[in-house]
């Protein structure tokens, strides 16, 4: 048995690439002092917000709103989650009931937006599509109506789940894009009128550890896969990742913070001029916003 | 030595070397340690810890689909 470094109760997490083992109780101090410290440090929460959180009712979502539940009292800030259902069927009731669940025995607010009923289809609609697209419709016609219901509600920020894993997936998908704008557009906090500020807690902890905290938690997220993600082309770059941290412990923190440092220099490219999409009005880098080409895309394929 | 084993609910009974650890047995069945939770006998555990005769490993994804 292997000892946890602060006391004598058995390890049941190695941090590998600082060695240090710890014990139930000493994770999840060291987990939350580590989201505190980041929310803190990205400034991401002042006293009084209204935060809007994305739930899914996956491990990540659960964390996030179960600790900013937690520190919800100390800075009198007020909490709504909003849930969406993709249409993805055999996959996202489990999620939702559980996302549901956590909402009514925390008395936190929810509101729950079928992508049925915004855009007038499902995603296992648009799977025929294009090939190996469901996760780009999926992720931006969330983000749409994520923006657009914070919005709606009046909350000053809101909060997802992603982790340490997600931001670096992201950093290095547009880095092999050799997308520059989007590069800087991905750290942009700045608010722009339409867009309502995204924070995201979890963002220094690895996929894992947050796996760790949800398990200890009895937060009983589904582990369950959603049957789409092994269409999208960012779990090519996941895996590598992966094998990359498993061979070189830290290496997934060191390129978000690598990334960090390269920001500083990239100061003077433009993050691209945001206009009004000419259909919805909402903010976007083209003349048509990405929701509103991919809507017009699959609905024309319907119609076919 | 024999091993229950258990990744993602799937249940199997395991032939594997004497006191392996958590770490090689991940590595013998092409699982990365650092998409997956492991509990031995029921309770989480770290990835330097040894293997015994009969003990029930669970393997469960840490990664989520969406």
């Amino acid at each position: 048995m292997f000892s946890c470094d602060k006391c004598n109760e058995r390890a049941i997490y190695s941090r590998r690439y600082s060695g240090q083992k710890f014990c139930e109780q000493h994770f999840i101090i060291y987990f939350e002092t580590k989201v505190n410290r980041t929310i803190f440090k990205e400034d991401m929460i002042k006293r009084g917000d209204f935060i809007a959180v994305g739930l899914s009712g996956g491990k990540d979502s659960l964390a996030t709103l179960y600790l900013l539940n937690k520190i919800k009292n100390r800075l009198k800030i007020k909490l709504h989650a909003i849930a969406i259902d993709e249409g993805i069927k055999s996959y996202r009731k489990k999620t939702l009931e559980r996302a549901n669940e956590f909402c009514n025995s925390n008395k936190i607010p929810i509101l729950t937006v079928s992508i049925e009923k915004y855009f007038g289809f499902t995603l296992d609609d648009t799977v025929n599509v294009g090939k190996n697209k469901a996760c780009t419709y999926c992720g931006v016609l969330r983000r749409k109506i994520l923006n657009n219901k914070s919005l709606e509600i009046g909350a000053d920020k809101l909060a997802t789940g992603h982790n340490l894993d997600d931001q670096v997936q992201a950093i290095m998908m547009n880095y092999i894009s050799g997308d520059i704008s989007r590069i800087v557009r991905f750290a942009s906090n700045t608010p722009n009128t339409g867009l309502v500020r995204r924070i995201k807690p979890l963002s220094e902890m690895p996929e894992k550890e947050v796996a760790i905290y949800a398990t200890l938690k009895n937060l009983g997220p589904s582990y369950e896969e959603c049957p789409y993600s092994h269409d999208s082309r960012r779990n090519g770059v996941k895996s590598w990742l992966n094998d990359l941290e498993r061979d070189s412990p830290g290496i997934k923190y060191s390129i978000l913070q690598g990334y960090k440092r390269v920001l500083i220099h990239l100061d003077n490219i433009p993050s691209g001029n945001l206009k009004q999409c000419k259909k919805c009005g909402d903010v976007s880098s083209q003349d048509y916003c990405r929701a509103c080409s991919l809507v017009k895309e699959v609905k024309l394929d319907i119609q076919r | 030595m024999q091993i229950n084993l258990i990744i993602n609910g799937k249940e199997s009974i395991k032939k594997t070397d004497n006191n392996i650890t958590v770490m090689e047995l991940l590595l013998e069945l092409g699982i990365n340690l650092d998409t997956v939770i492991v509990r031995l006998n029921g309770q989480l555990c770290i990835e330097e810890e040894t293997v015994n005769k009969g003990d029930k490993i669970e393997i469960i994804r840490a990664i989520s689909g969406g």
